[in-house]
């Protein structure tokens, strides 16, 4: 509201003042069209927080472009003002090119470069006022003059002065290039998309620069200089549109990452959320990561080191974390660092992706560990107790021994002890099938031994003997032990293999028989079950089964 | 006899059946650092070894008879675990050219087995556990080799992993000296194995054999 106080008595005057000068009437709408243009696109940038300093640049365009005018206005301080400000509404477009599309300006060359801009439009156009005393070309106009003493006309220093003020005009316009040409080399995909209304406001300028180069010039074909300002100033009109238009895309973009969200909906795994942030942000370098506790980084879901630190000066790294907790790391282009609500947006997508996995690698981890215990607890204690116990039985057996009158009771006893080791045969089965010793103990070579030793068909095994996090040799160990089951209660096979490698960071986990096929891992509950494992610990399973042709269960794992 | 195990229950009563037994048990020790300081002082003829000890209750034991072999070579070394693992089988037994053995602590139960080890140990032969040994035979019941052996004389090779003489295997199947000879000559064709020239060597071979 404020703005526009201020806006509508600035517009309706300065288009007044341009009227007086004789202009027709297609360039007084031009004219009242850009200065609006550029008003209202920064009344719309307002509206949102982070685009507001460039609402205000904006805003700030469109007033001084309205001043310009005052110079036909043929009041004295008016016409003084209008040509004191009159190459401020440039100096204030180069700033907003400079720093688009967040208001900002990124280097020290581009603050100094404005600084310079903002001083040579003010005293440019201050010493111009001073020593021409009639405005610029369109606004000659009767009675048009600051009213002030001025050097005759021809006067050397006068044209010297403002010759000079053209040509470093022209020399600032095309470091402004330079500088924009530059940033446009170092940026990929988004970021140049940001620029293009940047591009057209470059356009716009150049013919600035050859129109005031014209006004420079000794020789000069009005006409031309004249046509030049009028499609600089049609390129003008497209310009805040152009900024507009750019501010508009982004906040879809943002509201897209919602949808997105949204859309995907169960399938939230990494991949289909990576590939989704990909189309979303329309950048195809970006990398998703997601934290792994054991290994104490960042994994993409192929297992692959995804490092903030590696991200370069192309793609900048955000982090995402759950209370301080790392979740994932996301490279990207460094045109979305500049949209923090963007990002937000993008890290909460992260979040509900990521979290669930983190929860049931946590819950998969805790189910490790509790089996750990139980079997440990097992062992010592009543396993132990047992142990005892048959001990004592035992020695009882052989204090009996010596007294060959107690025959019942002796063969009671030795009932006793074969329940016992019964038993303890049992608790000992038990305690494997919670968590085999051998794993822990010996590792997986070991354990695959031991599961291959009570399979009905020879088991080859090429199993490395290597430890691995516990995670991992658990996951590996009942992927193996679940495969091996259905390969003995199903498969009707003559032989199984058994491989276990490390391949490139991955635990590779192969069992592999030459049964009759055609198993269905949709329906055996056992891999699903370790599938949603797997996945949990980022790795995946994979079964390959054709009739006739044996079954092979594939299970991959980060393992480092 | 000096005895490592981390229960002290089980650790008195291992004691009086071993003392009963006419051994003479010079130490008791909870974990490695014991035993240990236990062997600086006095060599036993065997150490026997819970494979579970502290602090970490994963494979001290094993790690620990390992170093024993190393450091005293002459000292028998018996393990002792709750679980009937091949792969430890082996692990034992190529821990050193004689007077080695691994147990299920079961066989506390049956005292006269237990001593029978605790001998064979000690005198540099080796005692694996019938359990372990059955494990394997099973694990082993789709080889074509095995399948080829008579009753006999698959007895006859259970007998040989679990590191007996062919003595004692004669007494154990009441056979006699030429029979049992005869049945190991046979059993080491089948399997395509070249004789042994000591009995460890011959546990080596069949164990080697049964784990494929």
């Amino acid at each position: 509201m404020a703005v526009l106080a201020v806006a509508v008595p600035l517009g309706v005057a300065g288009e007044w003042a341009y009227s007086r000068t004789g202009v027709q009437l297609p360039a007084l709408l031009r004219d009242v069209a850009v200065g609006w243009a550029f008003i209202a696109a920064g009344l719309v940038a307002w509206q949102r927080d982070r685009e507001r300093r460039v609402g205000t640049l904006m805003i700030a365009e469109g007033l001084s472009w309205f001043v310009t005018n005052f110079q036909g206005s043929g009041f004295p301080v008016l016409v003084f003002a209008g040509i004191w400000f009159g190459a401020l509404n440039e100096a204030i477009l180069m700033h907003l090119v400079l720093a688009f599309p967040n208001g900002r300006l990124k280097s020290l060359a581009e603050r100094r470069l404005v600084t310079a801009l903002y001083v040579l439009a003010l005293a440019g156009g201050l010493a111009y006022a001073f020593v021409n005393g009639t405005p610029y070309d369109p606004y000659r106009c009767a009675g048009c003059t600051t009213g002030l003493p001025v050097p005759a006309p021809g006067d050397r220093l006068a044209l010297v002065a403002s010759h000079a003020g053209d040509g470093l005009g022209a020399l600032l316009g095309v470091a402004v290039f330079v500088l924009v040409l530059r940033r446009w080399a170092r940026s990929s995909g988004p970021a140049r998309r940001e620029l293009a209304p940047v591009w057209l406001s470059l356009g716009a300028c150049a013919l600035l620069i050859v129109s005031h180069g014209w006004e420079a010039s000794p020789v000069r074909p009005p006409a031309i200089a004249a046509l030049a300002i009028w499609i600089a100033d049609i390129l003008e009109l497209a310009v805040p549109l152009g900024f507009l238009a750019v501010l508009l895309r982004m906040r879809f973009v943002r509201a897209a990452v919602g949808e997105l969200v949204l859309s995907l909906g169960p399938d939230l795994s990494p991949p289909v959320l990576a590939e989704a942030l990909r189309r979303a942000l329309g950048d195809p370098s970006l990398e998703l990561g997601l934290w792994h506790d054991e290994s104490g980084d960042y994994r993409d879901h192929a297992g692959r080191l995804v490092s903030p630190a590696g991200a370069g000066d192309a793609r900048l790294a955000t982090l995402v974390d759950r209370d301080g907790q790392p979740l994932a790391v996301i490279l990207h282009d460094p045109a979305l660092a500049g949209d923090s609500r963007l990002l937000d947006a993008v890290a909460a997508a992260t979040r509900l992706s990521a979290e669930p996995r983190r929860l049931a690698a946590r819950i998969a981890a805790s189910a490790d560990a509790e089996r750990r215990r139980l079997e440990r607890d097992l062992h010592d204690g009543a396993q132990q107790r047992f142990v005892l116990l048959s001990l004592t039985l035992g020695s009882a057996l052989q204090q009996l021994g010596q007294r060959p009158d107690e025959p019942a009771l002796r063969a009671t006893l030795a009932r006793a002890a074969d329940e016992l080791r019964t038993g303890l045969g049992e608790l000992r089965e038990l305690a494997r099938g919670i968590h085999p010793a051998a794993l822990t103990e010996r590792g997986l070579a070991a354990a695959v031994e031991s599961l291959a030793a009570r399979m009905p068909i020879p088991v080859h095994r090429a199993v490395a003997e290597e430890r691995w996090p516990p995670a991992a040799e658990a996951i590996a160990y009942f992927v193996v032990s679940e495969a091996l089951t259905n390969v003995a209660r199903h498969a009707r096979a003559t032989a199984a293999h058994v491989t276990v490698a490390r391949a490139g960071g991955r635990l590779v986990v192969e069992v592999s028989d030459d049964g009759i096929g055609g198993a269905d891992p949709a329906r055996g509950t056992g891999l699903s079950g370790l599938c949603d494992r797997l996945r949990a610990a980022g790795g995946a399973l994979s079964v390959e089964s054709t009739a006739r042709m044996g079954t092979r269960v594939r299970a991959e794992l980060p393992c480092e | 006899v000096i005895l490592v195990e981390d229960s002290v229950l089980l650790r008195e009563g291992l004691d009086r059946l071993l003392g009963e037994a006419g051994f003479d048990v010079i130490g008791h020790a909870g974990d490695v650092d014991a035993l240990t300081s236990l062997l600086e002082r006095d060599l036993p003829d065997v150490v026997i070894l819970d494979i579970r000890l502290p602090p970490l209750h994963v494979d001290e034991g094993l790690r620990a008879a390992h170093a024993v072999r190393r450091r005293w070579p002459a000292v028998g070394v018996l393990l002792l675990s709750q679980y009937a693992e091949p792969s430890y089988a082996a692990d034992v037994v190529a821990l050193g050219a004689q007077g080695v053995g691994y147990l299920l602590k079961d066989r506390v139960g049956d005292p006269a087995e237990l001593i029978d080890a605790v001998r064979r140990v000690g005198s540099g032969g080796s005692a694996i556990d019938s359990a372990v040994v059955g494990r394997l035979l099973e694990g082993r019941r789709h080889d074509s080799a095995i399948d080829s052996l008579t009753e006999r004389e698959r007895a006859v090779l259970a007998l040989m992993a679990e590191g007996r003489s062919n003595e004692a295997i004669c007494e154990r199947l009441f056979l006699g000296s030429k029979t049992v000879e005869s049945h190991v000559r046979s059993i080491f064709a089948k399997l395509g194995l070249q004789p042994a020239r000591s009995d460890h060597r011959r546990v080596l071979a069949v164990l080697a054999h049964l784990r494929g």
